[in-house]
């Protein structure tokens, strides 16, 4: 059954309040790599959304007129990460035809992309919460946006840290840990703005 | 005998996942607010990782260059789709507290590093070990951090009662500790300590 | 044979995923029994709990047997179950209602007089666990049993120590700490379900 929320809460709720990384630790991995240069955090902000998107929609359908129909919901997470990995894919051959200008900046952050925790957390998300078609499209988006902003903000405050007098023990990835954890409250912060609905 | 040994010590402290590596964090940092979810989580990571390693390991020689990392997913998908089975079918209830959570043990990082680091270059053996310890030394971050936040958090341990009751009462309770927030300060935390402690090993062992 | 050859690639690509998925739809179909046999028991089980019958958790032929003594019953609301305990009768509903972030699904068991709950029980939900997701725990679910109902059918939730309220007679509860709207969302989940139950009740009188 599928659950009755309000689209535009359960939007403002993936960007800011439940932030697919700053409340469910979903695409570490590459976010603190990455993070250290602005340009290189756009870039994989705007693939992982884009990704997101189009593979929340294709693993929806996939998992209600294949898997469901046929009784293979155990062999969901299998199909899953090959739909994912097949629409990286596609996507990469489609903007290098179409255009090659965004395959420059895209290009190189979408092999990243299949093993970003965060694309499959969504996904499973969308399985085990029993989203419809149209609410899956806006969950994914709301986490896509909440993950590049959530990059965006992190190596923007990484700049500053960088040059400021950090103790020898704490430096790199420690720092960069309590910076996220300070964000994380922050975006707490946002459940205010949930009341209204 | 001694590259078991040091395999074990490289693995729980030199070259511990969370503390150097900083790897695979993703998934299970989620439930570290409770010992008995982070228990169950990184007891399947061990248990994922050991096993996808000895399989990987031992058809290395088979695995044409071209397929090999989807052959690897595949693997690690097919044991966390067992622990996934297993725990549906007799541990209903955690199953149920852990929801998606367990699905992605399959995104963790430190599993794939396992087989390509370590599985791909080793007889089975080994990588049985290599990926057990690996998984041990995962979850003994994951239980400190789960002993403290469930600790402030909620003043139980594994669902027992610890603290007096005044602890988490009123308008003095830890909710920060239960929340999202207090898992990034305490490995932030770790990491400065432990990164202290090698720093001090470093310099000590210059002299 | 070439081991990167395209023939060899293919060949290996099929057995491998074969044998897997085979060994898979093993696992699958040799647990089955089991997990529907689970889920039964797990619904039979919040029932039980809703009307605060006692049983034994780990005996499944336990909570079978004590089943029986429940009649369901079908209603213009949905269906509900009726009991009698100790020469009271009681009724139990099962209601669902949106989370934070799914379908909560809840059993509430009232006293026959709808004065008093009996007690409440969560079947399914996809709350954060830790979080949201303690809706299951006892802790939070005893405050129901025996817990005065409201003239207004609005059980209200105020921030507590986390070891629940134990004063039933007035006419609130302790909420989850860090979960807000879950809270809000179990709040709005038995307000519905006791206004469905008076329908119900007062349909049969």
């Amino acid at each position: 059954m599928s659950p009755i929320l309000n689209p535009f809460s359960l939007f403002f709720a993936s960007i800011f309040t439940s932030n697919i990384l700053l409340a469910n630790f979903l695409g570490m991995c590459s976010f603190i790599s990455i993070s250290k240069d602005m340009k290189s955090s756009n870039g994989l902000g705007l693939a992982v959304t884009f990704v997101l998107v189009i593979t929340g929609m294709a693993n929806w359908a996939v998992l209600h007129l294949i898997l469901i129909p046929l009784g293979l919901e155990y062999l969901r997470y299998i199909v899953f990460i090959v739909v994912i990995a097949a629409v990286v894919q596609i996507l990469e051959m489609v903007i290098d035809r179409v255009s090659p200008a965004l395959y420059m900046s895209l290009g190189i952050f979408l092999p990243l992309i299949t093993v970003n925790c965060a694309i499959l957390g969504v996904v499973l998300f969308i399985e085990i919460r029993a989203y419809t078609f149209v609410q899956s499209i806006i969950f994914s988006l709301g986490s896509g946006l909440g993950w590049w902003l959530a990059i965006m903000a992190l190596s923007a405050i990484r700049k500053k840290v960088d040059k400021a007098p950090v103790p020898a023990g704490l430096q790199g990835a420690g720092i960069t840990l309590i910076t996220i954890g300070f964000m994380a409250m922050a975006f707490i912060g946002f459940s205010g703005m949930l009341q209204v609905q | 005998m001694s590259q078991t040994k040091d395999i074990l010590k490289n693995n729980l402290w030199d070259n511990n996942p969370i503390l150097i590596q900083i790897l695979g964090i993703c998934s299970t940092l989620a439930v570290t607010n409770l010992l008995s979810n982070t228990l169950i989580m990184t007891l399947g990571v061990s248990f994922v990782t050991a096993l996808s390693s000895l399989t990987l390991s031992a058809i290395k020689k088979l695995i044409p260059r071209k397929v090999r990392m989807i052959v690897q997913t595949l693997v690690i998908a097919f044991y966390v789709i067992i622990v996934d089975i297993l725990l549906k079918a007799y541990s209903p209830e955690i199953s149920k507290n852990l929801g998606p959570y367990v699905g992605l043990i399959i995104t963790n990082c430190i599993i794939m590093g396992r087989a390509e680091a370590f599985a791909q270059s080793n007889p089975p053996g080994l990588s049985f070990w290599d990926g057990l310890t690996s998984g041990l030394g995962y979850m003994s971050v994951l239980m400190l951090i789960a002993f403290v936040r469930e600790l402030l958090g909620f003043g139980t341990l594994f669902g027992y009662r610890v603290m007096p009751m005044a602890f988490t009462s009123g308008g003095y309770n830890w909710t920060i500790m239960v929340m999202a927030p207090s898992a990034f300060f305490l490995v932030g935390i770790l990491l400065w300590i432990s990164k202290s402690i090698m720093l001090k090993n470093e310099t000590g062992g210059k002299k | 044979m070439n081991k990167n050859g395209l023939t060899y690639t293919i060949l290996f690509s099929f057995v491998i995923t074969f044998i897997f998925v085979f060994l898979l739809a093993l696992a699958n179909v040799s647990t089955l029994g089991i997990v529907e046999e689970n889920a039964q028991v797990n619904e039979y089980r919040a029932i039980l709990s809703a009307f605060g019958i006692e049983y034994n958790p780990l005996d499944n032929q336990d909570i079978i047997a004590k089943y029986g003594q429940i009649q369901k019953r079908e209603s213009p609301e949905g269906p509900y179950y009726e009991a009698t305990i100790d020469g009271e009768t009681a009724y139990a509903l099962p209601s669902t209602g949106s989370g934070l972030w799914g379908t909560i699904e809840v059993v509430m068991g009232v006293s026959g007089d709808l004065t008093r709950f009996t007690g409440l029980t969560v079947i399914t939900h996809n709350e954060t666990p830790g979080l949201g997701g303690r809706i299951t725990e006892s802790w939070f679910t005893d405050q129901y049993v025996g817990q005065r109902i409201p003239e207004n059918g609005q059980l209200g939730m105020t921030s507590g120590d986390g070891a629940g309220d134990p004063n039933k007679d007035d006419d609130s509860i302790d909420a989850i700490t860090g979960a807000t709207r879950t809270s809000d969302s179990m709040k709005a989940i038995v307000a519905s379900a006791l206004a469905r139950m008076k329908t119900i009740v007062g349909g049969n009188t």
